[in-house]
């Protein structure tokens, strides 16, 4: 690659990195206090004071979660509730904006506005007896992290890729 | 209309969707039927994460106590890796992309077993961090504890996906992906 083709590219590389720190600051020093704020303050007291039939255990997360235990011995089944837009969402987020992936960041916007809903939908059908869900929503938890994390790292690929190409 | 069907699973990025979804999803069963109830695997992983911590900091001349999750300086308050702190969740969430994600066998085995002993040592390296914070500057510790593993394991997990993803088949598996054109 010859200079006038690198400058480009390092040029977004350099804005890459002082983007995620950026997020990361930001992240860390106001949207996580008040998520966890919001955890503990609020949504935590609530679920503490729920009189659920089920043996369900709650507790707060380090961070932006609330989880769910149910201690039976052999069939314990722990859940983890998170908040939309956690910390790896708000990363695929920055990853998206940084490359200029509007049409990806739409959709996980969007993605995560749903999850207001379906989130505390699944949580109180768990807690009323539905237990099975509790893989389910487990499962979800991992891979729409995973899966936005790795488009946003596509899209930093894509877009290197295509900076180098021109 | 069953042939676009076809042809639409068969195409990487579908696959690479069911493979996640399978492999987080078989994960979840043997997490919670096999490993959650008597928490052997999380025991296990405190406990060694522990003594290796210990065992670094001893061989560079700190004196050094340890037992089962606890470790800490001699005549200092010890600290406890208790089970969600050990780097397991962290470990499934690596693994899974790698396992899922195409790339020839021989890379993904690198990828596999070099990223989660790296990230296993990372996890090391915290709780020996932990246990001198706790003994040089123990009114940061809370702070250091909660933000550790953004500053650790993270910056380490995204770039070996990077480079994962780099090194792996991404021309194929974005074919199918007319929605991710900047």
């Amino acid at each position: 690659m010859d200079r006038k083709r690198r400058k480009p590219v390092v040029s977004f590389w350099i804005r890459v990195f002082i983007s995620l720190i950026i997020f990361a600051v930001t992240y860390l020093s106001v949207i996580r206090p008040i998520q966890q704020s919001v955890i503990n303050n609020s949504i935590f007291p609530i679920l503490k004071t729920y009189n659920n039939k089920n043996g369900f255990e709650f507790y707060p997360g380090s961070g932006d979660a609330i989880f769910a235990y149910q201690p039976f011995g052999k069939s314990s089944v722990k859940t983890k509730l998170e908040l939309p837009f956690n910390g790896h969402i708000l990363l695929a987020l920055a990853l998206f904006l940084v490359s200029g992936n509007k049409r990806f960041t739409k959709f996980l916007v969007f993605y995560q506005l749903s999850l207001f809903l379906i989130i505390p939908f699944l949580g109180c059908l768990l807690i009323n007896g539905q237990t099975w869900l509790s893989i389910v929503i487990n499962v979800h938890e991992k891979t729409h992290k995973v899966v936005f994390l790795l488009m946003g790292l596509l899209s930093l690929k894509l877009k290197s890729d295509t900076l180098s190409s021109t | 209309m069953r042939n676009r069907i076809i042809s639409y699973i068969k195409t990487p990025i579908s696959v690479f969707f069911i493979k996640v979804g399978l492999i987080y999803g078989g994960w979840e069963i043997l997490y919670q039927y096999f490993f959650l109830p008597d928490f052997w695997l999380d025991t296990w992983l405190s406990h060694v994460g522990v003594s290796m911590a210990a065992g670094i900091l001893s061989f560079v001349g700190w004196d050094v106590e340890s037992s089962a999750r606890f470790v800490c300086i001699v005549g200092n308050r010890g600290i406890e890796v208790q089970n969600g702190c050990n780097g397991l969740d962290l470990l499934g969430l690596y693994a899974g992309l790698i396992i899922a994600y195409p790339g020839s066998t021989k890379k993904r085995i690198y990828f596999l077993g070099g990223g989660l002993f790296l990230l296993f040592l990372a996890n090391v390296f915290r709780i020996s961090t932990f246990v001198l914070t706790n003994y040089y500057a123990p009114q940061f510790m809370d702070m250091y504890h909660e933000y550790s593993s953004f500053i650790i394991f993270y910056p380490i997990v995204l770039t070996l996906w990077y480079f994962w993803i780099e090194s792996g088949e991404s021309q194929s598996f974005r074919s199918g992906f007319g929605f991710l054109s900047v």
